[in-house]
């Protein structure tokens, strides 16, 4: 018995996509896509997690040999870098606390007209005096200059005493106190 | 049990036959996976990325400060051993302790070095008042010292600027310049000048904390 086999040759024929099946294939495409791309996140999104905690690390060693090498220079050094510092500091202070009476001396000496007559100079703080034995013209004229001077802001004959026979002589006995205007010594260059 | 749930294959070939319910039913499973995804994975990863950035931006930053304090240490260091004898000098001008030896030593060369004479030299230990106002720290101490030098007028004057610019500091606290009277230089006073010095000064030393001050 003969049985007749029938073979279809003809392409299929599909039916026209509705438009549910055209939403359905464009769905399915973006999906395919947006899922790739949420992996896509999630892999970067852990790399980089990786490779920030490695810089992390790599970081936290760093700190670590810094911090020790810092620990050998704040243990061992320092000290003797902040014991010149205070000690500067501290000389620094003193030095310009300290008084300077040269210039003053050398001034006073210089309206001294006769060095040979009795003259004592003293210096305490901004106080200068000079207990001298002249004649009156050479007192007012030490007197004169030393007011003169910007060196003393002021200057008065504390004492004059003359005895009978200096009073014919013009001579006598003196003291002359001047007020320094400056007597610190300059600061260190 | 309701007969739609005994067999889901069956229940689940009926819901994807339509392209409708395909549609819906990829894309809700999409949305649960990216949602599902972003709770368990993106979120938590991208947060830990965040965090510890800010993290390693605050280990940059404390990076730079100790490398900068590094660098400052080992130029310190560096310049403190290069300076070994200027470190040395200061210590001997600003000492640990009054070294009157020192201080004798000193005024004797200043007073020989103005052709004059050093007639006597007095130390006295305690600070003198005017110190003790200033209020120092604790560490600066200071003693007193008295000299009586003869010499000539400029000679004294000389002696007085060497003291004042002398390293080791000596302040000057008072001072007299006298001349010597005309019977005292008749007598042979004036042998090594006809004026006399008398000053009145402080030096000083810096004392040491203790060790765990």
């Amino acid at each position: 018995m003969e049985t007749n086999r029938i073979f279809n040759l003809l392409k299929p024929v599909q039916p026209p996509p509705t438009f549910w099946d055209k939403t359905y294939d464009w769905i399915l495409g973006k999906a395919r896509i947006v899922i790739l791309v949420t992996e896509l996140l999630i892999v970067f999104a852990f790399v980089a997690k990786v490779i920030v905690d490695t810089q992390a690390r790599a970081k936290d060693e760093q700190i670590t040999s810094l911090k020790n090498e810092l620990g050998f220079y704040s243990a061992q050094r320092e000290p003797l870098f902040r014991d010149v510092q205070k000690r500067d500091s501290a000389y620094q202070r003193l030095w310009t606390n300290g008084t300077s009476y040269t210039e003053v001396l050398n001034e006073i000496y210089s309206y001294v007209q006769n060095p040979g007559v009795q003259l004592t100079v003293n210096a305490e703080k901004n106080r200068v005096s000079i207990l001298g034995y002249d004649d009156l013209s050479s007192v007012q004229s030490l007197e004169t200059q030393l007011k003169a001077s910007p060196t003393f802001t002021s200057v008065f004959v504390d004492t004059l005493s003359l005895e009978q026979k200096e009073i014919l002589q013009s001579t006598g006995q003196y003291v002359l106190v001047a007020t320094l205007s400056e007597y610190k010594r300059e600061p260190l260059k | 049990m309701p007969q739609r749930y005994r067999n889901p294959n069956k229940r689940l070939n009926e819901l994807l036959s339509t392209a409708q319910n395909k549609s819906y039913f990829v894309g809700a499973v999409t949305v649960v996976f990216i949602v599902v995804m972003s709770i368990v994975g993106i979120i938590p990863a991208y947060s830990s990325f965040t965090f510890q950035n800010e993290e390693n931006t605050k280990r940059d930053q404390l990076i730079a400060k100790l490398t900068t304090k590094l660098t400052t240490s080992q130029a310190l260091s560096k310049q403190y051993d290069s300076k070994q004898d200027l470190v040395a000098y200061f210590k001997i001008t600003f000492p640990d302790l009054p070294n009157q030896q020192s201080i004798i030593t000193l005024l004797d060369d200043i007073t020989q070095t103005n052709n004059s004479h050093l007639q006597k030299i007095t130390f006295n230990k305690n600070p003198a008042p005017v110190f003790v106002q200033q209020n120092y720290e604790e560490q600066i101490k200071s003693q007193q010292v008295n000299i009586t030098a003869d010499g000539s007028q400029s000679s004294l004057l000389s002696i007085v600027r060497d003291i004042e610019n002398s390293r080791r500091t000596l302040n000057i606290i008072s001072l007299s310049i006298d001349r010597k009277s005309q019977d005292a230089l008749d007598q042979g006073a004036g042998l090594y000048g006809d004026y006399t010095l008398n000053a009145q000064m402080e030096y000083y030393f810096y004392t040491k904390p203790l060790i765990g001050e």
